[in-house]
């Protein structure tokens, strides 16, 4: 059984608080149902361990250096709390400050929300994972050091927690525990959302103390505002891609058609996450060959981030995130387009259609829309000619949370499967309650130092085992199979646990979009476009 | 006047001053950016059940949005009345927790029908047997669901180990309360107060403001109960108000920005707000719209425009700062009214 840890644990000064053991998690189904078939763990080495923040769990997320002095260690105490102070404010927090105040302040600490977390469950019941848990440190924080009379009562309300910088390195680590899928929230009687309260706590730590993940800040928003893309990808590397993607289509299909690139006054600007173009750029093959079959009037934008629809200020920072919104928005406008359409990006739907709808003041207000609800509109109208028995393999669906728990698109990306799949299965559960693909939130892209390792074999074994369970009556590699996840940062958390657990290699399951479907089924192609022999 | 007579009126005045409080607090909170969760009740019957949403259709901002009140509202009388959140997600729990809840509704009604039986014996217009029938009822029937409901809710809270590890000696102390207030409440009706009718009258003193003596096993209810009153306000038990913004504020709130809202507006305003975030990639002392925009210009509007003395004096954005030029009138630069070529507007300006 795991160690019992209890809140007060944080601030401990044990050199690291939990570690992890392969054989308490929660069994894989066949064929990795062994402990031999799960992936080791890999320790830091001695050299990180000396510098690096790692008193959590033994992962490191954002890799912190250790504080030197004393006099270091009491600065950063200080910034936290003058964060603290500005997250519950009403100048710099705004945007978020109604929901952050009821779910701080109403929380009955029930315990429900704890079944529905897949980090919870799966880990065999980590208490550092639990969603109340790090929800209940910062709880018991602001009541003992924020609330007037805080400390008097600190006994009477149990805010026994210690503020120091083994808390605060802990908790900014544990603040990249959860994929704010906001599966708990689901559950909460009271409607309380500890999932906000992880994304309040890593706004906290980046737009106070300048502590994030690397990956997700300099070389994500900082780069995309830069370069105009997280991949670094500038325009005329942008314009280079197409050209290389136009041949493609033209070498597998023999359709040979010139993309609209900066086209004003087009109906509809679709903007693909730029991953995409470098990872699988079938998917934007597939699109183009859509849109073109279905005589849409649509364009790809040329301009500084419109070429990338990424706002991964979303996850981590409210600056970052209205930064980028604006800049997609303010292209849109120049391009005169009546809507915008987001291709097969999860956090780039929430982003701009949600999160930022509020934002959009007077001109930008520019309708945006899912290629989900297009494309479904496409298909339905007839307008391609599709034959379903081209798709004549077990296939099964993974919901992206930003587009269907958060967003409520749950039928489209359903009707077209129903229509052109005829070994369609679903994974249990599905729909607005699926389990995150464990990439969420710019676990995707994390990948330095072991964090790799905690996300493939804690944060995406529910995805797995789910994936895995819905294909155990085919699961002979003799038999092809499709995981169809329309969204890129989902995508590449499939690969990579694919690729760490050899589920290609021993289950032959293959994972790619929704469009790429679409194309595989259409007549006017001579040879299959779904490649198998690729992974 | 006697003391616990004096206590009730204190405590009933903390009471309804700390839920106005409460309502008011967080009805005026600053206007949000979306972050809804579906399922969301109110979309139409087929959507609401698997959680769809308007989204779901294309070009939706030009249709008409169908909104269906009475799921929304099915969906609040289920949450309310039965907890059906709990009832799905946490059985174990709602084995207690919906007696405990359903005895304090019960409860409530009882203190309401007393209070009416009250006014219509102080007016002496007429008394019903009926009244009396269903104040015993409600009143027997809301303290045994409710002693039953805390006792468990107590027991688990002690015993299982999930609960207690995050239980403060608060948690404990809102339970026990409450069970000493059914247990006394129970034990009053059964030896000196069958029908209820002392505690009737003496509601009916708190109304008429008229002095009234009571026995010792009444007085210990009533100031139990006038504890818990004052209590209540500053505790998270008034979640049954937060429920209510939990709900229609934020998870069910999934109304569209529309060009021209009173949303917009109130937007508008708060891009207006001051950000003092710390991190170097935030300029620190700009207003949200400046941060956001990237300002590049720090120098307020008279300094980058180079306007002479007598030019400043004159112009509103000079003398009233806190608001930015472009939303000002009678500002130097009004008469060229032509914000769009305006450097400083280009880099100041979210919008």
């Amino acid at each position: 059984m795991a160690k019992n840890i209890t809140v007060k644990d944080i601030s401990c000064s044990d050199e690291q608080l939990v570690k992890l053991n392969p054989a308490e998690f929660l069994r894989l189904p066949p064929p990795y149902d062994k402990l031999d078939t799960e992936i080791p763990l890999k320790e830091l080495t001695e050299k990180q361990k000396d510098t690096t923040e790692h008193a959590l769990d033994g992962f490191c997320a954002i890799g912190m250096p250790k504080p030197k002095t004393k006099e270091e260690e009491e600065k950063l105490i200080k910034q936290f709390l003058s964060g603290l102070e500005k997250l519950l404010s009403k100048e710099n927090n705004w945007a978020f400050l109604q929901p952050l105040m009821l779910s701080l302040e109403n929380c009955a600490k029930c315990q429900t929300c704890s079944e529905a977390c897949p980090m919870f469950t799966h880990s065999g019941r980590q208490e550092i994972y639990r969603p109340t848990y790090r929800a209940e440190i910062l709880r018991r924080i602001i009541k003992k050091y924020i609330k007037p009379g805080g400390k008097l009562f600190a006994a009477f309300t149990g805010s026994d927690i210690d503020l120091n910088w083994q808390t605060i390195a802990r908790l900014a680590e544990l603040a990249y525990r959860c994929t704010l899928c906001r599966r708990c929230a689901q559950t909460c009687p009271i409607g309380v959302d500890n999932g906000l309260i992880t994304h309040e706590l890593r706004k906290l730590f980046s737009q106070e103390m300048d502590i994030n993940v690397p990956e997700i800040h300099k070389l994500g928003s900082v780069l995309q505002l830069e370069k105009g893309s997280s991949t670094g990808m500038t325009p005329p590397a942008f314009l280079d891609n197409v050209e290389f993607m136009e041949d493609e289509i033209k070498e597998k299909t023999g359709m040979d058609f010139k993309w609209p690139i900066d086209k004003v006054g087009a109906d509809i600007l679709l903007i693909h996450n730029a991953g995409e173009f470098f990872a699988w750029p079938e998917n934007p093959e597939a699109f183009a060959i859509i849109f073109e079959k279905a005589g849409l009037s649509w364009t790809l934008s040329s301009d500084l981030l419109a070429y990338d629809a990424i706002n991964y200020g979303l996850w981590y920072d409210d600056v970052q995130f209205a930064k980028v919104l604006l800049k997609h928005t303010e292209i849109a406008k120049k391009l005169k387009v009546k809507k915008i359409v987001i291709g097969e990006c999860g956090h780039a739907h929430k982003a701009i259609t949600i999160i930022g709808d509020r934002l959009l003041t007077g001109d930008l207000n520019i309708p945006r829309e899912s290629c989900l609800t297009l494309l479904w509109d496409i298909v339905k109208s007839g307008k391609l000619k599709l034959d379903p028995s081209r798709n004549n393999f077990p296939v099964t669906l993974h919901d992206p949370c930003n587009v269907v728990r958060l967003m409520g698109i749950v039928e489209p990306q359903r009707e077209i499967i129903r229509k052109i799949c005829p070994q369609f299965r679903e994974m249990t559960p599905h729909g607005v309650y699926n389990y995150c693909c464990g990439g969420g939130s710019g676990f995707a892209i994390t990948n330095s130092r072991n964090f790799a390792d905690w996300r493939h074999s804690v944060a995406g074994r529910a995805k797995l085992k789910q994936i895995l369970d819905a294909f155990q009556d085919v699961i002979s590699p003799d038999i092809p199979k499709y995981v169809c996840a329309p969204c890129s940062n989902c995508k590449g958390q499939i690969r990579d646990l694919f690729v760490a657990y050899g589920v290609f290699e021993k289950c032959n399951i293959l994972y790619a979009g929704l469009v790429e479907l679409i194309v595989n089924a259409m007549t006017d192609l001579k040879e299959p476009f779904i490649e198998w022999d690729w992974h | 006047m006697t003391a616990i007579q004096i206590f009730t009126y204190i405590s009933l005045i903390v009471l309804v001053i700390g839920l106005v409080y409460k309502v008011i607090y967080y009805a005026t909170m600053p206007v949000h950016v979306r972050w809804e969760l579906y399922p969301v009740p109110h979309e139409k019957k087929e959507r609401a059940e698997y959680g769809g949403s308007y989204m779901e259709e294309v070009d939706c901002w030009t249709k008409p949005k169908e909104i269906s009140m009475f799921n929304e509202i099915k969906e609040m009388l289920l949450e309310i009345l039965l907890i059906k959140s709990l009832f799905t997600n946490n059985k174990k729990l709602w084995n207690f927790s919906f007696p405990f809840h359903l005895g304090l509704y019960f409860l409530v009604a009882f203190v309401g029908l007393l209070c009416l039986s009250a006014i219509l014996n102080i007016f002496n217009l007429f008394s019903i047997n009926a009244l009396n029938y269903l104040m015993v009822f409600c009143g027997a029937f809301g303290l045994i669901c409710g002693t039953i409901g805390a006792f468990g809710l107590l027991v688990k809270r002690i015993f299982d180990e999930d609960l207690k590890k995050y239980s403060a000696p608060s948690d404990y102390f809102n339970l026990i309360l409450l069970l000493a207030i059914f247990i006394s409440g129970l034990y009053a009706w059964l030896t000196i107060d069958h029908s209820f009718l002392t505690a009737r009258d003496y509601i009916q003193s708190i109304f008429t403001f008229k002095a009234m003596p009571v026995d010792n096993a009444i007085i210990t209810e009533i100031a139990l109960a006038c504890v818990f009153f004052v209590y209540l306000p500053f505790t998270h038990m008034t979640h049954f108000i937060a429920k209510y913004f939990t709900y229609h504020s934020v998870r069910w709130d999934d109304d569209p920005m529309v060009k021209g809202s009173k949303t917009e507006a109130k937007i508008l305003t708060a891009l207006g707000h001051k950000v003092t975030w710390s991190a170097p990639h935030i300029k620190t002392g700009l207003t949200w719209g400046g941060v956001v925009t990237d300002q590049k210009v720090e120098k307020p509007c008279w300094i980058i425009k180079n306007c002479d003395e007598n030019t400043r004096k004159n112009c509103k954005a000079f003398t009233n700062k806190a608001y930015p030029c472009w939303e000002l009138t009678e500002t130097a630069c009004e008469k060229d009214k032509n914000c769009n070529v305006c450097e400083f507007h280009k880099f100041n300006c979210a919008h």
